[in-house]
């Protein structure tokens, strides 16, 4: 456990035992979380009248939420490019900042279902692509370890400040788990497919998931059981039903065999100093009973390249419906076609407009065979590398990121083809494979380690997790607010 | 002057008739009120649902496939089709570029007395689009109004080879096509309410030569006719503009019906680039060998084989053949007045004439048709037997088809049964000769008008109900003695 | 590799997007960048290998063909920038 603000767990007695009135609670969390969005700049929309409503039906008998819901007491935060029919759902777009859904997303019925109370709905990149900080048109989060760094999302920043248990939030090249790194929070993509993704308003469907942050690997497996498993309205999602991850975390776990890629350190921008904590990560892994094998992937290191061209065509054609038409932000246009180029040049951040004209050129009759089709070619030999290699190992073990959360003296924050963040990150998103980053806090701004596992084994990698957890003492920084919360 | 040969391939834009749209539950019926029938998958919403493919959808594609001789792809799947419209909700329209459902078939058409194979390329399933309604013509409009209730329509389309060679070919191939594809009840196939859009790709080139010349694409045909002019007009200005000794442009051109033109439509310089690639939200559906099969099973005999059939079996001429093979509904009536009554040409007659005509003419179409089949049998053999005449059965018919009595019941109701007893006829002949001299005067001289005048005045007191062969007996024997 | 003004204004077009000059600009740095690394997808052998396209080997199911409940009406038109009672209103769609 860590010395966040609360704990889902004391919650729950505390309401029990009315030690605690919805009054008192609602407003500590309100204010909590005002003082996160004023100095972090984490959240698009926080709603008090709807956090007052879900504390009080906690506390309400009569109502449906009982205690023994297994969510009870929790809080959390959805990033926002998840619908929801309550708050405006505006993906970190002037396109869609007035924009409400007709439906709730499936992780928001889950998580109502299992009795978590949902804070309010996070900041992000603009439709949730990158995570450096530059085109949320809400402005940037900041990294509350250093407010001059960006958090990634505010997805990681709430979870770290304590405002939430856990919290959801898109992954297209390893986004989720890049700002847990950022943050130093747990991160988990799961399978593609475990997670339903109806009501993610995605930019690259064939690499995106919905993930989760949380900050203890319980946490991550709790919020995980509530959401995972298979929904008939998503034809993508695993036909298998999700275990429960809780249980079974309990068990004893085998010994485990990690792979590193031999090459991990040819990653552009990569930092000394995460030289060394990762070796040094290594050997203490090996002190806990996870062997470790250097491996051959010869492929992987073009991971990123090969992402940032599907997620840019997938985007070109995912965000095609952003025309002014049926809903959104429109532009004044003579004609139709000048309404579409007005409404889609000032409606979009000057990245995305980039990075869509970026998506239409590696697609065109031009170069569509020689970069489009050669980057899907290249995602099969990647997933045939990471299978294999999964198939003798438990798991791959690699850093998260390259680098610290990007800000004044490191580097990366500037808009780069291919994205140098997703290094480690994107083959999950390629493969369709679950990953996890545990959080390494070091002096300084933390760092995270990512566990790649094998399809649809989650449960390895939270084994991973809980392991090390068990072992360090993860050091959360207390946060300065006013007001401390419960 | 050179001769020419017309090259002509066609694309054929088929509704299906499907309860639900292809990829959500909206109901497809037509002449709704604009925009009640959307949901935020169909509308392009932001955080809606994901797409679910229609079962029926691909079934009728399927079907029509093999109506149409094609091969069959092992599994279906889809790809999207970027471009900006008005009337395209998502900024991409769900086809099958990749694997048409259907490959390599081919219709055959009837054409003076030969028959003739058109190629089919493919057939494939996608998604219709919504309407724009302008204020006046599109070019005027101020602005235009969006429904998008027929978005996401299951459409199939029909890709031919170019292997039509005439205006006249191209309306027969439609016709054969609408005919097998109602046959199959996959589509109503209504031309002028949309439900089968067609748009030709015409070229010409010096008879024998085997090269395919530019070709212009030709759209807004909305019936048989429209097609047929179209492709004729069209055919007859490239003629003319390659006899000025220029080139054809490529290009797509409008028919203008009120005006019997075709017209260029505004040339784009960027030539369409729909950077195709298979949908990430649909994975593939692999085809059961089972469901084939039973898709294959629930395939009615088609027109091409019935027609073999009335001609071979039945004996009728083929003019006849094509006519009552060319419904579905029409060929079974047919065959099941023919198990009461195994007279085929008789039938064939009876119904090309009386049925259709009624029919036609009242705009009924032959399942509301009162007349049972075993009554029309009836009734045709009540003729041959002489319970009544063929004249007063033509009555008789009008009656069941207006009321769907069974004709013994009208017969009796009206007592129009023959007098075919040589007594009772011979006594009215005989007045009519006592009251008719001047008339049988004039036969006397050699007038034989006159007998028919005779047989007219026999036949008036009997109502029509004389047996008329007896009347001419009687007359002629009195008359000659 | 260098890309031609002419070729990013056609992409950007097809994504129906105007660039400023400064993003133009930008843009191109970006693409240099990209094109040096991007040369190894020329190089490297991909052999046989399948464009892939999805992150899952699964397949589809389908759909009983029964209807549901389409929107209200004033719910699809609710998020409209334009429209009127009845549908959603679309500048003149003719340049000229
Ligand atoms: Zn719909």
């Amino acid at each position: 456990m860590n010395n966040r603000s609360y704990s889902a767990r004391q919650l729950k007695e505390q309401i029990k035992n009315k030690s605690l009135s919805p009054q008192e609670l609602s407003s500590s969390i309100i204010s909590l979380c005002n003082s996160v969005q004023e100095k972090y700049n984490a959240f698009i929309s926080i709603d008090p009248d709807i956090i007052s409503k879900e504390i009080e039906a906690l506390f309400d008998d009569k109502l449906k939420v009982g205690d023994n819901a297994p969510l009870f007491g929790f809080s959390y935060s959805l990033g926002d490019n998840i619908a929801t029919s309550g708050y405006v759902t505006t993906c970190a777009s002037k396109m869609l900042s007035t924009y409400k859904p007709p439906l709730d997303a499936h992780v928001f019925l889950k998580l109502k279902e299992n009795g978590a109370i949902i804070i309010g709905k996070t900041n992000m990149e603009e439709f949730g692509i990158g995570c450096s900080g530059e085109s949320s048109y809400f402005k940037g989060v900041k990294n509350p370890w250093n407010t001059k760094h960006t958090a990634g999302n505010g997805a990681a920043a709430a979870v770290l400040t304590g405002v939430v248990n856990f919290s959801l939030a898109s992954d297209v090249r390893g986004e989720l788990r890049q700002a847990a790194s950022y943050c130093g929070v747990f991160a988990l993509k799961p399978t593609y497919g475990r997670i339903s993704r109806r009501g993610l308003l995605d930019s690259a469907s064939s690499l995106e998931n919905i993930g989760l942050m949380a900050g203890n690997t319980m946490d991550l497996a709790a919020a995980l059981t509530a959401v995972a498993g298979h929904d008939p309205h998503d034809v993508t999602s695993l036909r298998s039903e999700a275990p429960d991850y809780i249980s079974l975390l309990e068990g004893n776990s085998k010994e485990l065999q990690a792979a590193v890629p031999e090459n991990w350190q040819d990653a552009p921008y990569l930092e000394d100093e995460l030289k060394d904590i990762f070796q040094g990560q290594l050997k203490k892994l090996e002190e806990l009973g996870i062997k470790i094998h250097f491996v051959q992937l010869p492929h992987f290191q073009h991971s990123s390249l090969t992402a940032t061209i599907i997620s840019a065509v997938e985007a070109f054609s995912n965000l095609a419906n952003y025309d002014g038409v049926r809903f959104g932000y429109r532009a004044e246009g003579r004609h139709l076609q000048e309404m579409y180029t007005l409404t889609r040049s000032e409606g979009f951040s000057s990245k995305l407009k980039k990075f869509l004209t970026f998506g239409a050129l590696v697609s065109s009759a031009k170069y569509y065979n020689d970069y489009f089709l050669k980057a899907q070619k290249l995602r099969s030999v990647i997933t045939k590398e990471l299978e294999d290699c999964l198939q003798r190992y438990d798991l791959l073990l690699t850093p998260t990121t390259p680098f610290r959360a990007p800000g004044p003296g490191i580097l990366p924050g500037r808009e780069e083809l291919p994205d140098p963040a997703g290094y480690y990150t994107a083959a999950a998103n390629l493969a369709g494979l679950p990953a996890l980053t545990y959080p390494l806090h070091t002096k300084g701004l933390p760092y995270g380690l990512q566990f790649t596992g094998k399809k649809e084994d989650e449960l390895t990698l939270l084994k991973a997790a809980l392991l090390l957890e068990n072992e360090n003492t993860l050091a959360f920084p207390n946060f300065d607010f006013n007001n401390q919360g419960v | 002057m050179p001769e020419f040969e017309t090259v002509i391939g066609l694309e054929v834009h088929v509704e299906l008739l499907t309860n639900t749209k292809l990829f959500c539950g909206c109901s497809t019926a037509f002449g709704a009120d604009p925009n009640t029938q959307v949901c935020p998958l169909c509308l392009g919403l932001p955080g809606g649902t994901l797409p679910k493919l229609n079962e029926k959808a691909v079934e009728y594609t399927i079907k029509a496939a093999m109506a149409l001789n094609c091969r069959i792809a092992d599994e279906i799947t889809f790809d999207r089709k970027n471009y900006y419209y008005a009337d395209l909700p998502k900024g991409f329209q769900i086809s099958q570029f990749f694997q048409p459902t259907g490959r390599d078939g081919y219709v055959e058409i009837h054409l003076d007395g030969r028959s003739k194979k058109i190629g089919i390329h493919q057939v494939h399933l996608e998604e219709d689009t919504g309407k724009l309604l302008h204020m006046g013509d599109i070019i005027s409009s101020p602005y235009s109004r969006v429904d998008f209730n027929r978005a996401g329509v299951p459409l199939i389309e029909i890709v031919t080879e170019p292997d039509i060679r005439s205006p006249e070919e191209a309306r027969l191939f439609l016709q054969k096509l609408r005919s097998i594809l109602r046959y199959i009840a996959i589509s109503d196939c209504k031309m002028e309410e949309g439900s089968m859009r067609c748009d030709a790709n015409i070229s010409i080139r010096p008879a024998g030569s085997k090269e395919l010349r530019t070709k212009t694409e030709l759209k807004n045909m909305n019936s048989f006719r429209a097609v047929f002019r179209g492709i004729e007009y069209e055919v007859e200005r490239q003629r003319s503009v390659v006899m000025e000794g220029k080139e054809v442009i490529p290009q797509t051109r409008h028919w203008d019906e009120a005006k019997g033109i075709t017209k260029a439509m505004r040339s784009k310089l960027v030539s369409a680039n729909y950077r195709c690639f298979p949908d990430p939200n649909l994975p593939p559906y692999k085809l059961p060998a089972e469901w084939l099969e039973e898709i294959r099973k629930s395939i009615p005999e088609l027109p091409d084989s019935r027609y073999s059939r009335f001609t071979g079996e039945y004996g009728l001429p083929p003019y006849d053949a094509e006519i009552l093979t060319a419904s579905r509904e029409i060929a079974d009536y047919y065959e099941a007045v023919l198990t009461g009554y195994n007279e085929p040409k008789s039938v064939s007659n009876w119904i090309m004439s009386e049925l259709l005509r009624l029919l036609n003419s009242t705009n009924t179409g032959i399942n509301d048709c009162k007349i049972k089949p075993e009554d029309l049998g009836k009734l045709l053999q009540m003729i041959d037997k002489g319970t009544i005449s063929g004249k007063i059965a033509k009555g008789v018919f009008e009656e069941m088809f207006a009321t769907g009595k069974k004709p013994e019941d009208i017969i009796k109701e009206k007592g129009l049964t023959q007098i075919s007893d040589e007594d009772t006829i011979a006594k009215i002949v005989d007045s009519v000769l006592a009251g008719n001299p001047g008339s049988v005067e004039d036969y006397r001289k050699g007038k034989n008008k006159a007998l028919g005048f005779l047989v007219g005045q026999v036949m008036k007191e009997t109502k029509g109900k004389a047996n008329p062969q007896l009347v001419n007996k009687l007359l002629k024997e009195k008359l000659d003695r | 590799m260098q890309i031609n003004d002419e070729e990013l204004k056609n992409a950007s077009w097809d994504a129906r997007i105007k660039l400023t000059q400064q993003e133009e600009k930008e843009l191109h740095e970006q693409l240099q960048t990209f094109f040096k690394m991007a040369k190894v997808l020329q190089k490297i052998d991909l052999g046989e290998a399948e464009a892939s396209f999805g992150a899952i080997k699964g397949y589809n199911t389908l759909r009983k063909d029964i209807i549901e409940p389409s929107l209200p009406l004033q719910l699809s038109l609710e998020n409209a920038p334009d429209a009127d009672s009845s549908s959603f209103l679309v500048p003149k769609i003719v340049e000229e």
